[in-house]
């Protein structure tokens, strides 16, 4: 399920003297299973732009299409919309109200007229790609379980309406490390298992380097960047400017260009590091050792 | 160096004496110097964020005692002279924020103590210099970032005059802009006026910054030292559900490959010259 956006403005409060322009004719192309990452500092636009994905909010201007439909249009059937579309918002532990995990879980589906035994099944699912034990946790209220697991149920809420195109906005925000590692590594499963569109919002450029396969880079209601992650991160000033940082990962490797050790310009992540440095100095070894060989 | 806050044999339970009783805090000795920078490590559910709320008698303990100078949090007669000395700021600006400008959001803790208002002039003014947020006095505070909300929370609580400030994951919710303004202030607040600081934090590259990290683990101290001390146990931190900053990470898996680094890096500097030392020995 592709996502076209086509000359995008949003103005909120238009005509009034509140009125800003939030996003200015942006144009992208999401293609379907890929894993996109989209950032920029607060008030950027980010957010606003993936509202528009699943109907929440509406065009300005230009047009958003969400599988050859335009969404911004009046008349939409917007539930068949939002089924398809999952949006997980920050800090989505804070809109659970259900009483058991089941239930939470189950709001959605039950909502949409799926019938109980296709809900358990669903339930079950979801709760398993987010890897919580159903039967453990089904009864206990969501309340009682720790602030990582709640936002696991949070995003299990949205999986079970088996969305094609999972938006999630600050996914790891407020986690600690564990935390963190352990949603990141659900989400490229379910994008690796399900197939799954995956659109990810956030200011952890290490996160980004590590799972986005493209990035889009926002600055004042604009796309100012585009392109995978190792193009995008190489431009430190560009990125510096707008208030963004790049990984430390990518600050090392410029730095030891200057004093003559070289690694490649891709390299973003510990595990990259590690290994371009120690190729790096294992080729530096060898031809010292053909240099003494030499001399002797 | 004389002690701000003394903690002895500290424990505290929620729901005590319920059936879902939970040990949040299980015998916690700390004691606190004027002027120190700490940082609270520890995953969720450690039982940082129960730690903060003791130093100014949010929470009272139920065994052990924690000082705040000479005071005990246990008695209430001192609970208002123990919140002025000791401010919080937690995770959420918009929670902190009450007041229609910053300059009223400010002068709020000082209207509830009666300060006369030339002095609340003076005070609203130094405090909201000191975050380096006074040209916004006027502005309300919703048009503000929520790095700038974070910073006028700070001035609200300087503007009491504290000894101490305790941040609970103050930067959690900002961008990685707003992250920097707001630790580059309280080190500033910290290093320049002398103000204590206990930060709790799942950033370790904020927690490198502080004299002291405290690491907690199911409501106990399981690590504590300098922060290069305390990051080079890469292992014992990673077994904490912790992480070690990305650079000493690195240090660690090469010295394992074998290549000869100093294994207590912290920063992309000090990986720089560690690398091009070795290149040169080599």
């Amino acid at each position: 399920m592709d996502i076209v956006v086509e000359g995008l403005t949003h103005i909120y409060n238009v005509g009034t003297p509140f009125e800003t322009v939030a996003l200015r004719d942006i144009n992208l192309h999401i293609t379907d299973g890929e894993i996109v990452g989209i950032i920029g500092h607060t008030g950027c636009g980010k957010t606003t732009l993936v509202q528009h994905f699943n109907g929440l909010l509406k065009a300005t201007r230009g047009r958003v299409l969400v599988d050859g439909i335009n969404v911004s249009q009046k008349g939409i059937n917007l539930k068949s919309l939002r089924q398809r579309v999952g949006l997980v918002f920050q800090y989505p532990e804070y809109q659970i109200f259900e009483e058991t995990v089941y239930d939470e879980v189950a709001f959605g589906p039950r909502n949409i007229g799926v019938d109980s035994d296709e809900v358990r099944e669903r339930v079950q699912a979801a709760l398993a790609m987010v890897e919580l034990d159903y039967s453990e946790v089904k009864d206990k209220s969501p309340f009682w379980l720790s602030g990582g697991q709640r936002r696991r149920v949070a995003i299990a809420s949205v999986l079970a309406m088996r969305p094609k195109v999972l938006i999630l906005d600050e996914p790891s925000a407020g986690l600690d490390p564990a935390g963190r590692e352990e949603i990141l590594a659900q989400i490229l499963n379910l994008n690796k298992k399900e197939g799954a569109t995956v659109i990810l919002v956030s200011h952890n450029m290490e996160e980004m380097a590590r799972i986005a396969r493209r990035l889009f880079v926002m600055n004042q209601g604009r796309i100012v960047l585009e392109g995978p992650p190792q193009k995008v991160f190489q431009q430190v000033e560009t990125l510096k400017e707008m208030g963004l940082g790049v990984p430390q990962v990518v600050e090392l490797v410029r730095s030891l260009r200057g004093h003559g050790i070289i690694l490649p310009k891709e390299v973003m992540t510990v595990d990259d590091a590690k290994a371009a440095i120690l190729s790096f100095f294992k080729k530096g070894d060898e031809a010292r050792i053909k240099c003494s060989k030499i001399l002797r | 160096m004389s002690e701000v806050i003394r903690i002895e044999r500290l424990k505290y339970y929620y729901n005590k004496g319920q059936e879902d009783e939970v040990l949040a805090l299980n015998g916690i000795d700390l004691s606190i110097k004027s002027g120190e920078f700490i940082a609270v490590l520890g995953h969720n559910g450690s039982g940082k964020s129960t730690l903060a709320k003791m130093m100014n008698g949010l929470l009272i303990p139920d065994e052990g005692d924690v000082w705040v100078g000479s005071m005990s949090t246990k008695d209430p007669n001192y609970i208002w002279t123990i919140r002025q000395k000791v401010g919080m700021i937690f995770q959420n600006p918009d929670n902190q924020i009450v007041a229609p400008t910053v300059e009223e959001d400010v002068a709020f803790g000082l209207e509830n103590l009666g300060v006369p208002s030339h002095e609340m002039r003076v005070r609203i003014d130094e405090a909201l210099h000191l975050v380096g947020m006074e040209t916004f006095k006027k502005f309300a505070p919703h048009l503000l970032s929520g790095g700038q909300k974070q910073r006028v929370a700070i001035a609200g609580i300087l503007a009491m005059k504290p000894e101490c400030i305790v941040l609970d994951e103050p930067t959690a919710m900002l961008d990685p802009m707003g992250r920097k303004t707001i630790l580059n202030t309280v080190k500033d607040l910290n290093q320049r006026e002398g103000v204590t600081t206990i930060y709790v934090t799942h950033f370790m590259e904020e927690a490198i910054e502080a004299d002291r990290v405290v690491v907690l683990s199911e409501g106990q101290i399981v690590l504590m030292g300098k922060p290069r001390e305390v990051f080079s146990r890469v292992q014992t931190i990673k077994a904490l559900k912790l992480d070690v900053p990305e650079m000493t990470e690195l240090a660690y898996e090469l010295t394992r490959e074998g290549l000869a680094l100093t294994t207590d890096i912290l920063t992309v500097e000090e990986m720089v010259q560690s690398l091009v030392a070795y290149s040169l020995d080599g």
